[in-house]
């Protein structure tokens, strides 16, 4: 289950109370049905991994690791057995009598992981186990990261800002705004129907054009673009209302001739996105994005057409 | 590379103009540190009569100092660290206010504070008089003068601070995340503190210990004035020997011992320097301070501001509150006292009771003690300035010159004191006469402090605003006047508040040095808390109360003009 929202939404602090951390101000936290209010993280059995990783910078990787084995006291033979097997998941055998402040960012995670996972935790907590990280190796250690995480076969709670990240990992999203759920679900099913505008907005769906209900059956928008025919709706639209329109950059199609959803757009901006082109294009003062394969010229007029299926409509 | 060239290089323009500018500090260190420092060992080991030397001469003093320091230090440490933790983990109501609260023990000169417990919790302390008169009482019943609880009270009093600022500012560097990863790791908070906590903590801790162990090794005034003469610690010791029974060899022989001392204390300070651990990640927050929750928090925070209050302002508090009041009868009075608030004892510094020449009304104590201060300010900091130049300059000489300007720190006052006794005993530097200043001694303690303030003032100064000036047309002068001057003023300032402040509360060296009909401040102060009488007990407080006000004040100046780095 991956905890999304942007940086002050109360993804680190949800963790912590539930880590045993901080109390609560309001509210509970069960257990297989029992109320862990109370019960001070160290008997909790949640295994916790700290956005800056917190090894302990006078112990060496191998006792890092050990440290969690060695407070359930276990024999020293099981101890460094269990130690050893965390840390050869995450593939760090060679690094054991290291210094933690001599490791990369990288390998740190890499402690880090193993460490939580090493005394089997009931629970693992993730928080933002790769943002410290730089782009290429995010997205390299977050596939292992599932790897791991699967193998283990522990539930595990994943904290993160970044939507791709979340959708990589999670079976499970909760998306939080402000303190609130804004909306939870299966990765697949946020993705096609984002629940408000501020979902579509953070998850980075399309463009988001302000409009009116002009028809509610069949459903018509009143946009700066002109009429727009949409296909779907969260919610019930009634006409003159104001709602926001998504457009999806694979909406847009590059189409000459007439018919329904025909837009006029000046390209304002070209950028390379490998197989693709994403166009920035003004349609009477709306800025649209959307993806093509051959790039038009700067400044030229053009027509396309938005596929009614690629567009959803949201309340305000 | 040739010897020729070696020779240049030894030779060059630039070390040149670096000696140039140590010219005068160094002669000045020369003639008035190393100068008297051999004399020590040259007087010791050619006049000491060795067949007479007892080894207990040495042995028991310098077991009664480390004996009195190791005590300090253990009750230095139990009374810091609580407080270390609460300031490093805790916000509270008046903690900023607090702070600056107890940094004021560690900066008030001996005299204070010895005055300050005297006012507390001496025979005609607070504490007593307070007991005796709920009780009709007879006799003080509290002992604490001259007993080895008013040294070690005093050295807790002293140096607590140390070890909060010390061990608290690391205790706030450790990240509490680290604590937190070991509590969900399944660590009990002991098993935290013990696998985590200390550990990280260990060499702060160890070096805050050193550093008082270091403090209570040489204090002085403390122990002369509060112990009384059955607790002889080495400095003491020296002090007796050289004014008292007059044997300079003997006394010399012990200086010797303690600068032995001095420099294993040190070096093994310095060790321990490197030990600490550096955070893992620069993205590492500071560690938040947290309002207490619990009730248990809340007591331990209490506890901790309410103790810290108690051992380190009730004792200034208390001096100030008695030297203006009146408890007891005076000299020639009978019958009932009427207390009450009195400024009888700050209008008798003005007065030349005894009507004798050789008395020197306290008042003149006061006007001694400024004039050196500033004749001190006035010496040390051009010579900081100098030195501060040459140190700007980066040559390899300067590392050795360094350590030459920094070595009087390490040195004690005592010790300073007796050379001075050895070696200015005739023209033109005789003690005796009017010739020889006290502001020189003053200087040398001074001076290391001063090029400390100036250096990094300087250093901060990139060489491109002198170049442009010079582009613009200034020459050498000009430039240092009207672009580097400015810029160091404040610094200047500090550093010159900072010569004026040591000198006015100086003890160790002054006890030595100072003329009997021209005492300082400390001095007389020591003189009138020695003699019996209510009046000469007030008047012992009020001089202790305007001194410690001045020191305030002093401090003050130099923290709010202080260079902001």
């Amino acid at each position: 289950m991956a905890l999304l929202g942007p940086s002050g939404s109360g993804k680190s602090t949800i963790l912590r109370i539930i880590a045993g951390l901080e109390p609560a101000e309001a509210g509970r936290v069960l257990w297989q049905g029992s109320d862990l209010a109370g019960q001070p993280a160290h008997r909790r059995g949640f295994g916790l991994m700290f956005q800056d990783y917190a090894l302990f910078p006078h112990r060496s990787v191998e006792e890092n690791v050990a440290f969690g084995l060695q407070m359930q006291n276990l024999a020293k033979a099981e101890v460094l057995e269990r130690s050893r097997a965390a840390l050869a998941q995450v593939g760090l055998t060679d690094f054991a009598r290291r210094r933690v402040t001599d490791l990369s960012g990288g390998e740190q995670q890499r402690v880090a992981l193993a460490r939580a996972l090493a005394p089997r935790p009931r629970l693992l907590m993730l928080d933002e186990p790769l943002g410290a990280l730089d782009r290429t190796l995010r997205e390299q250690l977050g596939h292992e990261l599932r790897h791991v995480l699967r193998a283990a076969g522990i539930p595990a709670v994943y904290v993160t800002h970044d939507q791709e990240e979340a959708f990589a990992i999670a079976d499970r999203l909760i998306l939080l705004n402000d303190g609130r759920i804004a909306q939870q679900g299966a990765p697949a099913a946020l993705f096609a129907s984002p629940a408000s505008s501020w979902v579509a907005r953070f998850m980075g769906l399309g463009n988001l054009v302000q409009g009116t209900v002009l028809t509610a059956a069949p459903l018509v928008l009143h946009t700066p673009m002109g009429e727009i025919a949409v296909d779907r709706a969260v919610g019930t639209p009634h006409p003159g209302e104001t709602v926001w329109l998504l457009v999806r950059p694979e909406a847009a199609q590059l189409k000459a001739g007439g018919g329904q959803n025909r837009v006029l757009g000046v390209v304002d901006d070209v950028t390379f996105r490998g197989a693709t082109y994403r166009l920035t294009l003004l349609c009477n003062g709306v800025e649209l994005e959307v993806g093509v394969e051959t790039p038009p010229q700067v400044g030229s007029i053009l027509p396309i057409t938005l596929n009614p299926a690629g567009l959803l409509c949201l309340p305000a | 590379m040739s010897f020729s060239d070696r020779l240049k290089r030894v030779f060059s323009k630039e070390n040149a103009l670096t000696l140039a500018l140590w010219a005068g500090p160094l002669l000045f260190l020369a003639v008035f540190f190393y100068y008297p420092l051999a004399a020590i060992f040259t007087t010791s080991f050619s006049e000491l009569n060795w067949a007479k030397v007892q080894p207990t001469q040495i042995t028991r003093p310098l077991s009664f100092t480390l004996l009195q320091a190791t005590l300090s230090t253990l009750l230095t440490l139990l009374a810091g660290l609580p407080a270390a933790y609460v300031f490093a983990r805790y916000e509270f109501k008046g903690k900023r206010l607090l702070q600056a609260l107890i940094t004021l023990p560690f900066i008030m000169p001996t005299v204070v504070a010895a005055a300050g417990f005297n006012a507390l919790l001496g025979p005609r302390g607070w504490v007593n008089l307070g007991l005796m008169g709920l009780f009709n009482l007879e006799n003080p019943p509290i002992v604490f003068l001259n007993t080895l609880w008013a040294i070690l009270l005093a050295h807790v009093f002293y140096n607590t601070t140390i070890v909060i600022r010390l061990v608290g500012s690391a205790w706030q560097g450790i990240d509490v995340r680290l604590e937190q990863a070991a509590a969900t790791l399944g660590a009990d908070p002991w098993q935290t503190f013990r696998a985590i906590t200390w550990p990280l903590l260990r060499p702060a801790v160890l070096a805050a210990a050193l550093l008082v162990f270091i403090f209570d090794f040489t204090s002085f005034g403390v122990v002369l004035i509060l112990g009384g003469p059955q607790f002889a610690t080495l400095e003491v010791d020296i002090y007796t020997q050289a004014m008292t029974m007059l044997n300079l060899p003997l006394a010399g022989l012990l200086s010797i011992v303690q600068m032995i001392c001095m420099l294993v204390l040190t070096l093994l300070h310095n060790r321990l320097g490197g030990g600490s651990f550096v955070a893992l990640s620069s993205r590492m927050r500071q560690a938040a301070a947290r309002w207490p929750r619990t009730l248990r928090q809340k007591l331990l925070v209490g506890g901790v501001v309410i103790f810290l209050l108690t051992l380190m302002i009730s004792p200034l508090a208390a001096l100030a509150a008695r030297s203006f009041t009146r408890l007891e009868a005076g000299r020639g009075e009978r019958g009932a006292v009427m207390p009450g608030l009195t400024l009888t004892y700050y209008m008798e510094l003005f007065q030349n009771r005894r009507g004798s020449l050789f008395y020197v009304p306290p008042v003149q104590a006061l006007g001694n003690s400024m004039l050196f201060a500033a004749g001190t300010a006035a010496l040390a900091l051009p010579l900081g300035f100098l030195a501060s130049y040459a140190l700007r300059r980066k040559t390899r000489l300067n590392r050795w010159l360094d350590a030459l300007l920094m070595l009087p720190l390490g040195t004690s006052a005592v010790t300073l004191g007796l050379g001075f006794v050895l070696v200015f005993n005739r023209p033109p530097l005789d003690l005796h006469t009017f010739a020889f200043n006290l502001s020189l001694a003053h200087s040398l303690v001074a001076l290391p402090f001063v090029v400390r303030t100036l250096l990094p003032a300087l250093s901060s100064i990139p060489t491109s605003l002198r170049q442009s000036a010079a582009v613009l047309g200034a020459g050498p002068l000009r430039a240092w006047l009207l672009v580097e001057l400015p810029l160091v003023a404040r610094a200047a300032l500090v550093a010159g508040v900072f010569a004026f402040t040591l000198s006015l509360g100086e003890f160790g060296a002054t006890s030595f040095l100072a003329r009997p009909e021209q005492p300082t401040l400390p001095v007389a102060i020591y003189r009138f808390l020695s003699q019996p009488g209510a009046l000469n007990y007030g008047q012992a407080l009020a001089m202790s109360t305007l001194l410690m006000a001045f020191t305030t004040l002093g401090v003050f100046l130099i923290d709010k003009f202080g260079y902001k780095q």
